[in-house]
């Protein structure tokens, strides 16, 4: 090996360092860019046939990628996130039963029945009287406007669910560009890791969604599935969309190209979708399937005992609220019967005739309601079934608390596993910067070195 | 395990983060005074706070209930008291008409003055309270008895419920305190005395003596049983003040806060926080230091 040699290992040492310097700032400059995985340069010697040549060679990026960890971190995304929107749409289901916040059915309830105490007190007088039907009217008002409420609180996470639904379908067709291109850049030979990185982020992004598993088929193209449908094959993004099944139950249909919807709803575990999918079709249901029975009861049983009842005219057999036939629906529709409305002397405080006006026995009988076991077929006191109501909200808004505080504990736990892996360290980067740029110096002396040894081997033969 | 920047900077945030929200919450604690600001803050807490709520709701009712219809009650009380000492007074003159060296002219002024003390009962026993005829049983918008005398109310109680189980009647019926139903006709007997004084008659007048004390005692049973009513019914207001006392402290047990507990929280609380800041700074400070020099 000659004086020539020596030029050329100086030469690639030069550049290979550069290289390794060239990376080290990709990493400095892009320390804080949110999903970038941390790069080094490979060096190598170079072989040159089968003698020792000695140099150095970079032959490309490494990125610093577990593929296991990110996986984890798409499932703990999508269950926190799932959590966190569940524990977020109940905020606004609990509110409607806060009584300590001045919310809640507690008083309009406790007033239905305290105006019968009222009338039993004093059954002539036209004010009690009136009073009976602004409190049954009251309590009508406050059941229905808190069924209402839910109503609209399980529409908005409907739209809000459709607006995710439309997110994830944006993704997917990024999600599939950025295949094609890595696909194109890597046969082209290229380093692909800022699409990698773009597009893993976009995965994370997703995972917040839906749950997401990601795999690689056949032929090297890298598969998303969501809720156990393929969203994205290699260049190709299917849609997602939430619609309403029959019984006013959200539903996920999936659909590859133009073929037909697929219902995969069953198969939904994570992400956003999840939890607005359970705080609307389980938690807000169970609420106002309660709030229906409960005003059921009431209303049937004021019902029952008003029209055992005598008005003031001597007739009997009024219906104090106009009901359903069944408990189903009964909060929204329950009202004061219209043939009551404006009708205090229709108000029945006698149990007969003859004791019309002052005679308050039926008055009497229904204000003992509020003691008396009415509710969910005769086991509870009206009192109690709201006192239950008003505890599974706060148990299902605190269970969901829980789970958003422990899920966002595990993820932030596997984010600090992802980062430990990709991250940039600053302090890292110091040595590699210091040990390249120290490197480099050296590979430039050993140029210089050569080229003293030529100078002066070209002094020696000059003539 | 390799530390990286993102790393740090992240466990940083989260953990004030953490921090923060318990601050937040001891703050609405101490602020609001109350350990139950939500239901979901303890669930098995603000059902049974629901609960006592109702059960104080229900002692109100039973209470304002009792307001309501101890007025009339005692009304009635003292209207038959009033009554009572009526038909002393006619007792005193049947007495007086009864010695035999009165002439028939003062005994006809003294049918005059009996006419006068029967309208007098008439108006006692027709008194209107706050819900109506007390007198008149259920029939409360009809006056109890006709210028006649003649009953027109009914002889039913009238109930009122006063605590859980406890129906209590809350009215003193004219029918028993001043007609047949209740032993003797009043105003019968009144009416009679008058009618002997007006004749002359001596054998009625004695035979109205014995009727007389009959009334008055009919009248005064009518009382006692007035007052009975009215003892039941402080008797149960009584019971509800207690309960009342106790449910209240229940329900500030179970929805209020310790204010010096609610303090000391939210202080270490502060001070915990205020050390993580002052921590996570040192931290930040590290590794924003220029380390390419």
């Amino acid at each position: 090996m000659g004086l020539n040699g020596l030029y050329n290992l100086a030469s690639d040492a030069m550049q290979a360092n550069s290289f390794a310097l060239n990376v080290t700032g990709q990493n400095i400059s892009n320390a804080s860019t949110p999903g970038y995985v941390r790069r080094s340069a490979i060096l190598e010697t170079q072989v040159a046939g089968d003698v020792t040549y000695g140099g150095v060679q970079a032959t490309g990026i490494h990125r610093a990628f577990d593929q296991f960890t990110q996986a984890r971190l798409y499932d703990a995304t999508g269950l926190s996130s799932s959590a966190d929107s569940r524990n977020g749409a109940l905020a606004s289901v609990e509110a409607l039963f806060n009584d300590t916040g001045g919310t809640g059915l507690a008083a309009p309830i406790s007033a239905l029945f305290s105006s019968f105490s009222a009338l039993a007190a004093n059954p002539s007088d036209t004010t009690t009287r009136a009073n009976v039907l602004s409190a049954a009217s009251n309590f009508a008002q406050a059941m229905s406007s808190t069924s209402a409420s839910i109503a609209q609180q399980r529409a908005d996470m409907l739209s809000q669910a459709q607006g995710v639904a439309s997110e994830i379908n944006g993704y997917a067709t990024q999600i599939a560009q950025y295949s094609v291109q890595i696909t194109q850049a890597q046969n082209a030979g290229q380093d692909a890791s800022d699409l990698l990185d773009k597009r893993d982020h976009l995965l994370t992004s997703l995972s917040q969604d839906v749950d997401v598993h990601t795999a690689t088929d056949g032929q090297g193209q890298l598969v998303v599935s969501v809720a156990g449908s393929t969203l994205v094959e290699g260049g190709v993004a299917s849609k997602l969309s939430v619609s309403t099944d029959s019984s006013g139950a959200m539903t996920l249909l999936s659909q590859q190209g133009n073929g037909p919807l697929t219902d995969v709803t069953s198969h939904l575990t994570g992400g956003k979708l999840a939890g607005l999918k359970e705080a609307r079709d389980v938690d807000a249901v169970a609420e106002n399937q309660k709030l229906d029975q409960l005003a059921y009861d009431i209303g049937s049983a004021v019902n029952t005992q008003h029209a055992a009842g005598y008005a003031l005219d001597g007739s009997t057999g009024h219906d104090l609220f106009s009901l359903g036939a069944s408990a189903t629906g009964a909060a929204a529709t329950i009202a004061v019967d219209p043939s009551m409305v404006g009708h205090p002397e229709l108000v029945a405080a006698s149990s007969s005739a003859a004791t019309v006006p002052g005679g308050s026995d039926n008055a009497v009988a229904l204000g003992n309601l509020a003691t008396a076991a009415i509710a969910n077929g005769g086991t509870q006191t009206a009192a109690d079934a709201y006192a239950n109501i008003v505890g599974d909200i706060g148990l299902r808004k605190a269970a969901a608390q829980q789970d958003s505080d422990t899920r966002g504990a595990l993820t932030s736990q596997v984010q600090a596993m992802r980062d430990s892996t990709s991250g940039v360290s600053l302090d890292e980067e110091m040595v590699n910067l210091s040990r390249y740029q120290s490197a480099y110096s050296a590979a430039s002396k050993l140029f210089s070195t050569a080229d003293a040894l030529m100078t002066e081997l070209l002094g020696d033969v000059k003539p | 395990m390799r530390i990286s920047d993102a790393m740090q900077t992240n466990g940083i945030a989260t953990s004030l983060q953490s921090m923060e929200s318990q601050y937040q919450n001891a703050s609405q604690v101490a602020a609001s005074g109350l350990k139950i600001n939500a239901p979901s803050d303890d669930p098995v807490g603000a059902a049974q706070l629901a609960r006592v709520q109702a059960s104080i709701d229900q002692t109100t009712t039973y209470q304002n209930t009792i307001t309501s219809v101890q007025g009339d009650l005692t009304l009635a009380e003292s209207s038959l008291a009033s009554a009572s000492d009526v038909i002393a007074s006619v007792k005193e003159l049947a007495l007086e008409a009864s010695d035999g060296s009165m002439t028939a002219s003062a005994r006809q002024s003294m049918a005059t003055q009996v006419a006068q003390l029967q309208s007098q009962l008439l108006s006692i026993a027709n008194t209107k309270g706050t819900n109506g005829y007390i007198f008149s049983g259920s029939q409360t918008n009809t006056a109890a008895f006709s210028d006649t005398g003649t009953y027109q109310g009914d002889n039913v109680d009238r109930t009122a419920e006063v605590g859980q189980g406890n129906t209590a009647v809350v009215n003193v019926t004219g029918a028993k305190a001043f007609t047949a139903a209740g032993g003797i006709d009043v105003f019968a007997t009144l009416s009679a005395l008058q009618t002997a004084l007006s004749n002359n008659d001596m054998s009625g007048i004695s035979a109205s003596v014995s009727g007389l004390d009959s009334a008055s005692s009919q009248i005064s049973v009518a009382e006692g049983d007035a007052g009975i009513k009215l003892d039941r019914l402080s008797t149960a207001s009584t019971a509800h003040q207690q309960t009342q006392l106790s449910l209240a402290s229940e329900q500030h047990g179970l929805a209020s806060a310790d204010p010096a507990q609610a303090y000391s929280q939210l202080t270490t609380l502060q001070n915990a926080l205020e050390q993580a800041i002052a921590t996570s700074r040192l931290t930040l400070s590290t590794l924003s230091a220029n380390r390419f020099q």
